[in-house]
């Protein structure tokens, strides 16, 4: 049975771009376009993993994430944040926050892939 | 005199009027003594001839009938006036008829000849001759000598009640200063107080009391209406300086949203061009392939462009913070150079490193320090087509000082400042082929000064550049770097 991944990421286009990458390597994915639509999808459909953009609307990946991981049903689900690029020091608020990893954007798809990996062998 | 121009004012004051009064008292008491002195000797002149006059008209008899035995009683009662010290009766010849000796005078006055009405001052005594006339014919002299013993005694006296008169009247005037001075010492004081006050802590709201219209009034109205302009004109600085920065702020903050925004779409660009380049959408030709690297080549230059863009505008809106931890620059050096030696090795450059072997453990943060020394060395290999790269650290005095060295073209005096100014090699036609933003040393020399350090270049023409960066050992957050 192929892993499922969560990505949650209000932008259209770069859903878009996810779902061609991961279904083209065999992983099913699922879709959250705000943080509290990626907390219930978290909740009712279990993820092997989740893909976290930081910057959304409402809800931000570091409250989300702190939510997940404050969730004892849900904390054991690995969480990649999707920080914008290094300088703004996302990543280490993003560690901070209890994500698992971080890449950042724009990503490179195979490091993407690599990262994805690290946990769903 | 210069130890008066240093007292306090109202020392100077005190002094001064104690010391006009004490010279006043001092001339006026000089002035009345010599007047009455003077008054004093022509009343011992008067009175000493009223005394010859006397005696040589109750001589006459005496003289004419030639008894010395009578005049010698007349000259006798001169005893009773214990200034006295001697007369003597001269005949019309000029002899000596009778003498008169106070008891403690030795005999033998070496005065031997009579001479014409008059008296003299000499050796501290009144000489006195006064001719005895009977009938219009002169028949004789009187001498007579006086001491000043009564003189010298009123001198000393008044002297002494001057020295007296004059201590009193100091001491007097010094009390009578001491409270007095106040008047005009105080406001100055006040004053003096205050301009402290204000520059020491640059409180321009404070003002000096003013209690009189006299001229230390209208020193004191000058000041406070100083401060009042110091202070209208520190207002205006500090509104036109804050909107100054709210400005500044919000276009940083602009060209941060900017770039965020323009950011979000080249994202997808780059993605579905490496998906493609890896072939999740079908098997690319090597054609396309290759126009595809091109796209990705462009589209990561211009995310470098927003990247700088983005990072410029954070420090400048105050954004920007360091993370600061322990690292190590030694680390941080081989990891630059190890990232980048593939790129020198494709020019065919040497890149050296050298280290201390004490190179002590810093604070600071490390990916941004990395990010200075990537861009220095990449700019280095960058602009090197011969040669070799240099990357060199030292500790010294407190701080890492880290120099990379290159044997490229360098860099005319003229530009050697400007390097530091963001978008300056875009505006430079002969660099700009190389690539790059123009960005990358600007941001570096506002990570450096966030550090607290400094970075500089030195260069000569031909034969290459030197960038040198110093941190302190321990860095501490700068709450701005220089913009």
């Amino acid at each position: 049975m192929s892993k499922r991944i969560l990505a949650i990421e209000d932008h259209e286009e770069n859903r878009r771009l996810l779902r061609d990458l991961l279904t083209s390597v065999g992983y099913e994915m699922i879709e959250a376009v705000t943080g509290e639509e990626g907390l219930t999808l978290a909740a009712t459909h279990a993820p092997d993993l989740i893909l976290m953009d930081i910057q959304l609307p409402g809800l931000d990946g570091y409250e989300v994430t702190r939510r997940l991981k404050a969730n004892p049903a849900l904390r054991h689900i690995p969480v990649i944040a999707v920080t914008s690029y290094a300088l703004s020091g996302d990543d280490v608020k993003a560690m901070e926050a209890g994500c698992d990893a971080y890449v950042t954007k724009p990503f490179d798809p195979v490091e993407l892939l690599a990262k994805i990996r690290e946990f769903l062998p | 005199m210069r130890a008066f121009r240093d007292l306090p004012i109202k020392h100077k004051l005190i002094l001064i009027i104690t010391l006009t009064s004490s010279v006043a008292v001092l001339l006026g008491g000089v002035g009345y003594l010599t007047y009455d002195l003077f008054m004093f000797r022509r009343l011992m002149v008067r009175n000493l001839s009223v005394l010859a006059e006397v005696i040589g008209a109750n001589s006459t008899a005496a003289l004419t009938f030639m008894d010395p035995t009578a005049a010698q009683e007349h000259l006798n009662a001169l005893s009773a006036e214990k200034q006295i010290v001697s007369a003597y009766l001269y005949t019309k010849d000029g002899r000596v008829f009778t003498e008169y000796r106070r008891a403690d005078m030795p005999t033998g006055f070496p005065l031997s000849k009579p001479e014409d009405d008059g008296y003299r001052f000499r050796d501290g005594h009144l000489l006195l001759f006064r001719r005895v006339v009977l009938r219009g014919e002169t028949i004789g002299t009187i001498f007579i000598q006086s001491d000043m013993q009564e003189f010298y005694s009123r001198l000393k006296q008044y002297s002494s009640v001057g020295v007296v008169a004059i201590l009193a009247v100091s001491f007097v005037a010094f009390l009578i200063s001491s409270k007095l001075q106040r008047l005009i010492s105080e406001p100055i004081l006040d004053l003096a107080q205050t301009a402290r006050a204000v520059s020491v802590e640059k409180n321009y709201s404070v003002r000096a009391v003013k209690k009189s219209q006299d001229e230390i009034g209208l020193l004191i109205e000058a000041f406070n209406e100083m401060l009042t302009q110091i202070q209208k004109r520190d207002e205006e600085l500090m509104v036109s300086s804050e909107r100054a920065e709210a400005a500044t702020r919000a276009k940083s903050q602009f060209l941060a949203n900017m770039s965020h925004e323009l950011r979000t779409p080249l994202n997808a660009v780059l993605g579905y061009t490496r998906m493609l380049l890896m072939n999740v959408y079908g098997q690319v030709p090597q054609t396309i392939r290759d126009v595809l690297d091109r796209v990705d080549k462009s589209g990561r230059h211009l995310l470098g462009l927003i990247n700088d863009v983005l990072d410029l505008s954070k420090i400048e809106a105050g954004q920007l913070t360091l993370s600061l931890n322990p690292y190590s620059m030694k680390e941080v050096v081989q990891n630059v150079v190890t990232g980048l030696q593939p790129l020198a090795a494709e020019k065919k450059l040497v890149l050296r490193v050298s280290f201390p072997s004490d190179l002590p453990a810093a604070q600071g943060d490390e990916r941004r320090i990395t990010q200075v020394l990537l861009n220095l060395v990449g700019n280095a290999i960058k602009f090197t087509d011969i040669g070799e790269i240099g990357v060199q650290v030292k500790a010294s005095d407190g701080a890492l000082v880290v120099s990379v060295t290159d044997t490229g073209p360098g860099i005319p005096e003229e530009d050697r400042q400007k390097v530091f100014e963001e978008f300056r090699q875009v505006e430079n036609s002969a660099t700009q082929k190389k690539g790059g933003t123009g960005l990358g040393l600007a941001i570096a020399k506002r990570i450096i000064e966030l550090h607290g350090g400094r970075i500089w270049v030195e260069s000569s023409t031909g034969k290459g550049s030197t960038f040198c960066f110093t941190l302190p050992v321990r860095a501490g957050q700068q709450t701005r770097a220089t913009i």
